[in-house]
């Protein structure tokens, strides 16, 4: 058999497995790396290892808060336009809200090194969790790895 | 159109039966315009890593929904896509 690129005519998603748990390991990569840069000592005025190491670390530390932002909100768009139906929504009418809050919170920890906004998105996420399990009529417990 | 730009895919998946089957051959190529009814290759809006084969159900300002033809394995609900993520019409199979 050739092997031709293929495409995909299947439902949803190529597999149909939806969970909110992606979201929560993105916000909570967000609040992780929004607790370090808050930790960041500055260094020394002169000391010009220090700093390079500085900027180098929190360059790290940006970058990894950017793009875990980032997944976190292609996760919860995912969820939101492929998972949910407009069953769930009649049933669960700020289903809509919910979602477009937290796709913004993602941004809002992009342009901020701000805890509130941080444990704010991991709030929102946990929300998600919480309609999406009943929507499987599931009771998932709300665990997070950190 | 030269045949060069006809890309061969394979169908992976049954809501577009009993137009296209698992597993079959089909020649995609690009087109200047699409139309309702179309069978179409295209880049997942969202999960752009993922091509699909799908039919054209609406072509609403210059956008396109894109449905399976097979009810009972088509759920899809990726809202419209845009004329660039439609890689070609499928135009042989």
């Amino acid at each position: 058999m050739n092997s031709y690129p293929i495409a995909h005519a299947h439902c949803d998603g190529p597999c149909g497995v939806y969970d909110p748990s992606a979201a929560r390991i993105n916000a909570e990569a967000v609040l992780s790396m929004t607790k370090k840069l808050l930790a960041l000592e500055m260094p020394k005025a002169g000391d010009k290892e220090a700093h390079l190491a500085y900027l180098n670390t929190f360059t790290r530390f940006v970058k990894i808060k950017e793009e875990q932002a980032q997944k976190c909100k292609e996760e919860l768009l995912i969820l939101w336009t492929d998972y949910f139906k407009p069953p769930h929504l009649e049933k669960f009418p700020e289903l809509h809200d919910i979602f477009w809050k937290a796709a913004k919170q993602c941004s809002h920890c992009k342009v901020e090194v701000n805890l509130q906004s941080a444990e704010k998105l991991m709030e929102m996420v946990k929300q998600v969790h919480e309609i999406f399990w009943k929507t499987k009529e599931r009771d998932v417990e709300w665990v997070v790895a950190s | 159109m030269g045949r060069s730009q006809l890309t061969t895919y394979r169908v992976a998946g049954n809501s577009m039966t009993p137009l296209l089957r698992d597993g079959q051959e089909v020649r995609v190529q690009p087109a200047e315009s699409y139309s309702v009814g179309d069978i179409v290759v295209a880049i997942h809006p969202i999960q752009t890593d993922l091509i699909i084969v799908k039919q054209i159900t609406e072509i609403k300002d210059g956008h396109f929904r894109l449905r399976g033809t097979n009810p009972e394995e088509s759920t899809d609900n990726f809202g419209l896509i845009k004329k660039g993520n439609i890689i070609g019409k499928v135009i042989l199979s």
